[in-house]
Parts: C-alpha cells; structure tokens; sequence
C-alpha cells in the first residue's frame, strides 16, 4: 500500500536521464545512423577544407627585399665544381667530400666540425616514443667500425643574437656516391650558408648540417640531434669513439692533432627553433615549372606548426614562381569511383548552398578528387606513424621542421636553367630563414593538429574530429543499454519482491555480474600484450626468411592463447552473458580508440572505420537465429565481412593482394616485414594494433560465437 | 565461503613485485607525477638524508617535506646500491614486505568485521536470508584486492613512501577492530606524523573501540527486541535483549587516548632527536606540513583546502556512527580525493579497503562504469603527460582534465558506496519488521 503511494508520488527523472533511456532504448538504431553519419562526414571532409593563412605576425615572409644574387650562384657553382674535383681526386674514398666542405665552410669564417655515426642497428623498441629520448649511444656494442658515416656541421654565430637560440638548414647527400642532384643541393646549401655569413640582420645562430644519407638520411640527422640533444657525461671515455677515429686517420693531417680536436669537438648552437631540410631530387616533367615536394609527417603522426608550411608555401608560390605539391596517392586521382562520389557531392554541396549560401561546400569535381587523394596521403602516412623524411627526428626533440624536396623541370647539364633555379631556390632558402629569424618564440600560434587537402588547404582538429567523435558516439550508449539491459531483469525482481514479501529477499550482486565478462577482457588483454612482446624474442633467431618469422609468431600466438584458456577457464564455458562480453568489448574498444586518438589520430580514425561497426554489428549467431530471413541475412554478411575485414593479417592480405594483383604466400612474410618496419620506427601503430586492435577482433569472434544458453536463474523463473 | 588459493594467489603477487623490483629494471615510475608526490617521493628522501650527512637541515630548502623519522629509518638504505639493479632497490625490497604486512593486516581486520556481521545478523536470525546468498570470505578478497591493484604495486615498485603511510593507516584500523589500543594508538600517532590527514580517522577509531566493528543500526535491535518482546510478554527478557546493542565503552577509548599520548611523546622524542642534528622542531612544523602556494593567500588556501575534509567529517559519522569501520573508509577516500599532492597509492589504500565490505556493497550501482572508467583514468593519465612534457602538442590543461576525471570517479564510488551501505541497512530493516 505504502509503497504503490511511493510510486504514484514518484517524480519524473530528469531530462537528461530520460535521454539517455530514450537513446539506450533505440541503440540499434542510434548507433547505425551515427556510423553512417561518421562515414558521411568523413567524405565531406574535402569540402570542409579551409585556405591556411599565417597566424603568427612576426613571420613577416617576404617583406624584404632578398639578398641571394647571382654572385651566390657563381659560389655555388664553383663549390660545385670544387666538389667534383675533390670526388676526382678520392677515387672511391669517402672522406674527401667532408673534407672539402668543412675547408670551404671556414674560409667563410664559420665554426665546423665532423660528427661521426654508426647506422642505427634493428632495434624492438615499440614504446620508445612514450619515454623521454633517452640515450641510445650506450647500447650499441663495442668493436671497431669501420663503417660509419660522417656529418659536416658549420655553425655561423649571429651577429646580433645571444646564441640561444638556432636554425638548422639539412642538405643531405651520399657519400658513397653523389649524383648530380645531390651536388646541385649541396651547392645551394653552401651558397646560402655563405650569404648567411655575411648577413648583418641574423639574430638566430644558423646550423648547416650536411647529412652523410649513406645510412639513410633519417638515421645521420638523428644521430647528430640524439648527440645535440644529449651531451654524454660519462667518467671513462668511451671506447666507442676513439675506435671509429683510430680507424680513418684520413681525414686528419697526420700531426695535425690540435686541428683533429678543434674538428671533433661537438659545438652546439641554441635550441632549435626551426630546422629545413631541402635536397634536389630528380627531374619530373621538362617544361613545366619547378616544383617544390613539401613533406611534414613526422613519427606518430606529429606535424609541425602549420605557419612553418605556410610560410615555406607563401615564399615558392607568390615570390619564386615555384610550384608546390604535397604527397598524393596517384592512383586515387584516376579512379572512377572517387569521380562518381565527387560529382554527389557536388550536387550535394550546391543543393545545401541553395539552401543557406553561407555553407560553401560545393567543390568541384577534379578539386574535390584531388583533395581526397591527398588528404588519402596525408591520413595515410600520419597513421603509419613512421616519418616521411628527416624532418622527422627533429620533431621528436619538439622542433618544427620540413623537408623541402625541388624537382627541377629542366636538364641538370642546361647552366642557365640551373642558375636561376639556384637563384630561387637560394631566395626561397633565405626567405624562409629570414622569417624564422624574426620569430621572437617557439611557433605556437597556428596549427599542430591537421591534414593537408592541398598545399594550401588544412582541415584543422576541431574539423576532422567530428567523424570521428559521430563513430565513437554510439560507443557508451550501446555498452550502458547492454549493461543496463542484463541488469534491469533483476531489478525488476527485486522491486516486485520488495513490494511483496521480504522474507525470501535474494541479493545475487547482480551489479557485479560484470565481473566475469571483465575477467574475459583482462585474459585476452594479457595475451594480446605477449603477443606483442613475441617478435622481440623472434627477431632474436637469426637467418630465417620473414615467413618463417610469420608462421613462429602465429603458432606461438595460438598456443600461448590455448595455454592462457587451459589456465584461466575458457570464455565460452565461463558462462559469460553475451550482452555483458559485449558491453565489455565496447567499453574497452571506447577506452582504446579515445587513447590511441590523442597518441595519433589517424590511426584511431582508420582503425575506427573497421573496428567499430564490427563491434557495434556482431550478434551470436544462434542469437540470430531468430530473427527474420532479411534482417539475419543482412546481419550475418556483415558481421562476417567485418570480421575478416577486422583481422589484421587478413586486411592487410588483402590490401596487399588488391594492390599487387598476385596472391602468393610471400603476403604472410611480408605482413612480418611491414610489422618489422612499424616496430622499428618506434610506431605507436604497431602498439594500436595489437593492443586494442587484436583483443577486439578476438572478443568479437568470442561474441560471435557465443554459445548462448538460456541463464539458469531465467530457466528457474520460467 | 573462503577463496580457494588464497595463499597462491598472495604469493603471486608478492612475487610479481619482487621480479619488477629485481629484474623490472628501471621503469622511470619514480619519476612519473601520479606515483609519487614531493611528500612521497624517495628521491627526494635520499636528497633529504644526503643533507643531513653534510650536516645541513633537510628541511631548510624545499628539497625534503617527509618526516624526520623516515629520513632516520630509510635514509641508509638510500645510500646503499646494487650493481645491476635500481638506486633504490633496498627501499623496494622493504616495500614489498611492508604491502604484504598491510595486506595481511587487511585480511584480519575482515576476519572480525566477519565474525561481528555473522554474530548480529544471528541475533537478528537473519542468517539465512541474507548470509546464504552473498557471503564471501570480505577479508581474502580485500587483501588480494590491495595486493594485485595494479596501482598498488606500481606505488610499491616504483619507490615512494606511501605504503608505509597506507601500511600505518591499516595497522590503526586493525587495532581499533580488535580493540589492541596500544596498536591503534601507534597506528595512529604513526599515520598523523607521516601525512597528517589521517587525523580525522580518530572519530572512526573511537566509535570502533567504543561500539566495536560494524553493525546493523541500533534501531533495527531495536525493533527487533520490541517485536521479541511482544511475542514474549514476560518482561524479564527485555533487559536480556537490549543487552544485544552495543554499549559505549569507555574503558578501551580511555586506554586508546592515554597510549596515543604515550606514543605521540615517544615519537616526537624521536622526532626531535633527529631534528636536534638536523634543525629546530619549528621549522619542521613550518616546512613540512604545508604544501607551497602563494605567499599572499597561504593561509587562506591551507584553509579552504583542509576545511573541505573537515566539512565533511561531522554529518558522516553521524549518518554511519554504527558502521565505523566503513567510515573509515569513507574518510580515507575523501581524503585520497582533497588532500593536497594525492597520489595512487592513496587510491591503492581506499580500494583496497572497499573490499572489506563486499557482502554489503553487492547492489551497488554503476560498478561497471566505475571499473572501466578508473581503468581509462589510469592509461589516460600518462598520454596526457606525455602529450603535454614531450610532444608540446598539448598543454597542462590536458593532463588537469584527466585529474578532473579522475575526482569525479572517486566521488561517484564515495556517494555510490555510500548510499548503497545505507539501502543495505534500509534491507536489513525491512527483513526485521517483515
């Protein structure tokens, strides 16, 4: 009696409470017109792009007049020339070049040293990138080398700086073997560093690094950085050091040892407030204009600060008649199937601009192709989160940093040609140099957050997180009508038995049930964890062919599994709700998807694409059972599509095999070799796909093919 | 309804400690911000003891904030190294032992909470109603609760001072429930010296030794002696009955403050030992309680900060004067949530004490979100971090958002918890009058 009055005396919940009832009543359909929604945003994204501009004020590019003249180019091309001569003279040593750079870089009245390198060894580091950069030098093991590379670094002192701070201008070449490309760079690099010597405006000590790229480029600029960065205080010498230089007295006059330590030691200028690397790569079309190749993507996704590009953008395009490019997927620029989906948007755009001409989404067609393609680019190789150049090293000590690559459109033996592309390329150096030099603090003010569409054209975080954010929405509201679903039954026993008699009142802890389905997450966690520890011992046994290493590491993985279920109950029998297995998946895939997209977007954002419909979708198959014919069929075919879909070996077999056309075994060696490659650039990639990628498609199989039995207690009731 | 392999599953963890400690290598966890604080840090005390060698005052910079007597205890062993191993390998080893004891001590104190519940539930011959659908051994699991935390071990391994400040707390509460008022008193005295929050669990402790451990309101006796003795008309049987709900002692609480007298003496004899080498007893109290603000509003902020612990003090042990161990706690939560440099050991301490009172927590709601969303609290807190120090690309306010987060979990456990115990005691009250 007294508890009915209760009831009618009840006040509604709050509205935001019945919200949330509302919605975790209609999950299903909620969570597909979120997906849906998500997918759609996702391609409105080239049309949201906006034009980037300049945010930070004392960057000023272009507001004096340039100094590099053609009196620069004639020291370029007798620096040139000087180079050849030296490479002449070697005959196959490697040490001549260096030699000759750092004779020439003193004459202009600059401090230089050589910095000597060993090739960065294969390394299982997959969570370096979330510890400080510590110091790596020590773990290399002894021996002498006789191998190693060897940076030229010239520092000019600024006039009217405190030596505080610096800029860094990287010309890397090979010293093995230079190309005529690579001489054209380091020419311009000399060319400019002169006129920078003798520059009187030069408030930021400048830094001239050119990069031995024997080793590759990335591996010579991050071991300078690492030893810039981490001066060694150590109690003994280290051995290390004195073996590579015992090795090659070449490079020294033989009595010359005051000079060999004036030349060995390690000078440093300020932090780094901006670093260019900029090489002359091949020539593209002839004809056209010289193009400039701007690549920003460092490890993990990181880009530097977007006034950096702007700038760099600004001075080729509307100073030095430069064209600008940013990476593209080409093969996204011919496909038909982007073309039809340009032209729907198009219509799209001008249907909503018709409606409120504010909205200005209408793109054209061949625009909104070749924003997609290289936003594709961008998205792409921000997810690999392994740097596109070695501008990349520079952003892991937080230095902005690009890499500027020319591709002439001319014969690299036409002298006029060459001397007014060294005239541009100088200024366009200069330029660049010149507004650093005016910044009074770090860049901060624009962008960190972004994908390129076009070189002048960004979509910045607060854009391309809401497909994101409309993917991720359903998340918590499935997994609480889930949790809340399996709970509501034994509430509603307790209440009716409340209300009736007390005396057989039965707490089952029906709030913990949860617990076992928890219990599930943390094994599979726990194995997914190991099997990302494998390929540390893998690695280990030498001379095997990469699928040999492929095949250890599944067997090891699908035993260590077995073992784990032999140990701890197996999820099946544990007699797990279905409900709760997912409510579990959905919370922990919510979680992981949330870390990995502050770690790196992208990568959570393409992960995205696949893992959570396959969350959202999955239903036990006996469950489906009875469901209507329709429904089921609709239902099953996606579910087994997104499962294969969501294993990683089998997407990236597919991938491999849509790409190359050829199905052959070598996919499952090379699916160890792109493994190899993620965990070797420290990827926090490889990181995403076993530990929340992996556990996830495990769990959903386990929800798949749950068993489904009716719970005893509803058994008991019925 | 013990958990079978207890034993195994405590060894485990020992033993999982101690492979981090000797083999784990050096984990960089005492550098992290949420494991151990500048009040904590034993970094910070090994600086502190190297001072006092060179025979200047800890105390006089901002280098040391602990207490003297730790400096005394810990400080040699800081000096100590191992070849192979981490700096401060000795410390851990000793924290290792120090979680096992307290986890121990965890599992007694659940013992008797235990043996009190199914003593009244008996006398309120509720046993079959209530005992037989959920009741778990609350002391095993509370101890494997505390030894497997994984921020428990993170705070033992990655050597900081606060197991021993958890170890103190759980020794006071173990006294008080098996009213050893000398044990209580050291606990205590010990606790309040180390971190001096602590000191509002003297009201917890007094009702533990006055009332002894927890029990279903005196109400619920109450009604049911009434109803006893409606069925029993003699009246002889009344005062048998009454005798059911607990009186007052005062015995216990009186021996409780004179030990606490005796130790407090003892300790700030020793304290002051130390001190006369290190410096005055002044500039302890001035340098060593207070956390660093702005000068201006020092005292004001020392106020507001502590004055919300304090506030909620009174209307809590109110409301829950008949469950003292749960009020403890309660109170050891709130102050893992307002005390000023909190850190996962604090968590580490209250979590595993909720465990203690998972017979009548077993409703309780949200406990899904609430272990999920502590789970993403603690893997979101170091990206935050690393955002924000080693990226650039974020800002501090990052790394505030996830502490932001991390409060209102605790709150929600603290107000769920709490509200849960009460309906458990509403139940109790209904099953009596039904």
């Amino acid at each position: 009696m007294a508890s009915s009055a209760k009831e009618e005396a009840k006040p509604k919940p709050r509205l935001i409470v019945r919200l949330g009832v509302f919605l975790a009543s209609h999950h299903i359909l909620f969570s597909a017109v979120c997906c849906t929604a998500g997918i759609i945003a996702l391609l409105f994204l080239p049309s949201l792009a906006k034009n980037t501009y300049l945010s930070e004020n004392a960057l000023i590019p272009g507001s004096a007049n340039t100094l590099f003249s053609t009196e620069d180019v004639q020291e370029a091309n007798r620096f040139a020339k000087g180079i050849e001569a030296a490479i002449g003279e070697s005959r196959g040593g490697t040490t001549e070049i260096p030699k000759f750079i750092a004779q020439q870089t003193k004459n202009l009245g600059a401090e230089v040293y050589y910095h000597e390198f060993l090739p960065d060894s294969k390394c299982f580091h997959p969570l370096k990138f979330f510890t400080s950069m510590t110091n790596n030098m020590a773990a290399k093991p002894n021996g002498t080398y006789t191998n190693f590379g060897i940076n030229t670094v010239g520092i000019i002192r600024a006039p009217r700086g405190d030596g505080k701070e610096a800029i860094v201008l990287v010309t890397p070449y090979n010293s093995q073997k230079v190309t005529p490309n690579e001489l054209l760079s380091l020419a311009l690099g000399f060319s400019v560093f002169s006129l920078l010597s003798r520059a009187a405006w030069l408030s930021k000590d400048i830094v001239w690094l050119s990069a031995d790229s024997q080793f590759g480029e990335y591996s010579a600029v991050s071991s300078w950085l690492n030893q810039y960065h981490n001066p060694m205080f150590l109690s003994h010498p280290v051995n290390l050091d004195t073996k590579i230089y015992g090795a090659n007295q070449i490079l020294y006059k033989p009595d010359g040892t005051a000079e060999k330590a004036e030349l060995m030691a390690f000078k440093r200028a300020g932090t780094m407030a901006a670093a260019l690397i900029f090489k002359v790569g091949e020539t593209r079309k002839y004809g056209d204009r010289d193009s400039v190749t701007m690549y920003a993507e460092a490890s993990n996704g990181q880009m530097p600060n977007l006034d950096l590009l702007n700038v760099v953008h600004y001075l080729a395009v509307n100073r030095q008649g430069f064209r600008v490019n940013v990476e593209t997927f080409n093969s996204l620029l011919s496909s038909s199937w982007l073309r039809v989906i340009a032209e729907v948007f198009q219509n799209l755009g001008s249907l909503l601009r018709k409606i409120n001409p504010d909205w200005k989404l209408d793109v054209t067609v061949p625009d909104y192709v070749e924003g997609t393609a290289n936003l594709a680019s961008s998205m792409y190789n921000q997810a690999l989160g392994v740097p596109t150049g070695s501008h990349g090293a520079f952003r892991d000590y937080q230095v902005d940093a690009v890499s500027l690559e020319f591709a002439p459109a001319f014969h690299l033996k036409n002298e006029n040609a060459k001397s007014s592309f060294l005239l541009r390329g100088g200024r366009l150096t200069e330029g660049v140099v010149r507004s650093v030099n005016n910044l009074l603090e770090k860049f901060h003010q624009s962008f960190f957050l972004y994908f390129l569409t076009a070189p002048s054209k960004f979509i910045s975080v607060g854009v391309y997180m809401i497909p994101f954010a409309l993917l991720l929405a359903p998340l918590p509201i499935v997994a609480a009508a889930l949790a809340g679903g399996s709970k509501t039954k034994g509430k509603l026993e307790d209440e009716c038995k409340t209300k009736g008699n007390a005396d057989d009142l039965q707490m089952e802890g029906g709030s913990w049930k949860w617990l076992k389905s928890a219990r599930v997450l943390l094994i599979i966690q726990f194995w997914a964890v190991l099997v990302s520890l494998l390929p540390y011992y893998i690695s280990q046994i030498p001379g095997a062919m990469p699928i040999q290493y492929a095949v250890i590491w599944a067997v090891l993985s699908i035993t260590i599994l077995i073992i784990l279920y032999a140990m701890f109950g197996s999820p099946s029998r544990a007699g797990v709700e279905w409900k709760l297995l997912k409510a579990t998946m959905i919370t922990s895939i919510t979680i992981g998807m949330g870390l990995m997209s502050i770690i790196n977007f992208a990568t959570a954002q393409l992960g995205a694409l696949i893992l959570i419909p396959m969350c959202l979708f999955s239903r036990p198959l006996r469950a489906q059972l009875e469901m209507n014919f329709l429904p089921r069929t609709v239902l099953l075919a996606s579910n087994i599509l997104l499962t294969v879909l969501g294993f990683p070996p089998a997407a990236f077999l597919i991938m491999k095999g849509l790409s190359k056309g050829s199905w052959t075994v070598d996919i499952v060696g090379d699916f160890w070799l792109w493994m190899e490659f993620l965990w070797e650039w420290s990827s926090a990639t490889y990181l995403y796909v076993f530990l929340v990628h992996l556990p996830c498609w495990l769990l959903c199989i386990h929800v798949l093919l749950h068993p489904c039995y009716q719970p005893e207690s509803k058994m008991k009731q019925e | 309804m013990a958990i079978r392999n207890f034993w195994s599953m405590a060894a485990a963890a020992v033993g999982f400690r101690l492979v981090l400690v000797l083999f784990g290598g050096d984990l960089h966890l005492a550098s992290r911000p949420e494991v151990s604080t500048p009040l904590t840090s034993i970094r910070r005390l090994a600086e502190g003891y190297w001072l006092k060698q060179a025979s200047m005052s800890p105390y006089s910079g901002s280098m040391y904030h602990g207490s003297p007597l730790l400096l005394l205890v810990l400080g040699p062993l800081t000096n100590k190294r191992s070849v192979g191993h981490h700096d401060h390998i000795y410390c851990s080893l000793i924290f290792v032992a120090v979680d096992f004891i307290a986890a121990m001590l965890i599992r007694a104190t659940g013992r008797r909470l235990q043996i009190a519940r199914n003593r009244n539930l008996k006398s309120l011959e509720l046993t079959e109603a209530v005992s037989n659908s959920v009741n778990v051994s609350a002391g095993d699991i509370a101890s494997l609760i505390y030894l497997w935390n994984p921020w428990a071990i993170v705070t033992c391994v990655g050597s900081c001072t606060s197991p021993i400040e958890n170890l103190m707390v759980v020794i006071m509460i173990y006294g008080a429930c098996s009213r050893l008022a000398p044990l209580a008193a050291f606990g205590y005295v010990m606790a309040t010296h180390l971190s001096l929050y602590p000191a509002i669990l003297i009201v917890p402790i007094i009702l533990l030794l006055g009332y002894g451990p927890d029990a279903p309101p005196t109400k619920v006796f109450r009604i049911k002696s009434s109803s006893a003795s409606k069925t029993d008309v003699s009246d002889n049987d009344k005062s048998s009955s009454s005798r059911d709900v607990q009186q007052f002692l005062w015995k216990p609480v009186f021996h409780f403050i004179l030990w606490m007298l005796f130790w407090t003496f003892y300790v700030l004899l020793l304290s002051s030992i130390v001190l006369n080498k290190v410096g005055g007893l002044q500039e302890m109290f001035e340098k060593y309680f207070f956390a660093e603000v702005f000068d201006f509003f020092r005292s004001f902020f020392l106020i507001v900060f502590n004055m919300n612990i304090v506030f909620m003090v009174l209307p809590l042990a109110i409301r829950l004067k008949h469950r003292p161990c749960f009020l403890a706690f309660i109170y050891t939560a709130i102050v893992a949530i307002l005390k000023s440099y909190p850190s996962v050991g604090d968590s580490a301490l209250y979590l595993g004490l909720l465990g203690l009172f998972a017979n009548e927590l077993a409703e309780m709601q949200f406990t899904f979100f609430l272990f999920f969303g502590y789970i993403g609290v603690s893997l979101l807190s170091p990206v935050m971090h690393n955002l924000w120090i080693w990226r650039g690309t974020g800002n501090a306010n990052f790394y505030f958002a996830t502490g932001l987060a991390y409060t209102c979990l605790q709150t929600v456990l603290v107000v769920e918890s709490v509200s849960s115990m009460i309906k458990h005691d509403r139940k109790l009250r209904l099953l009596v009058t039904a």
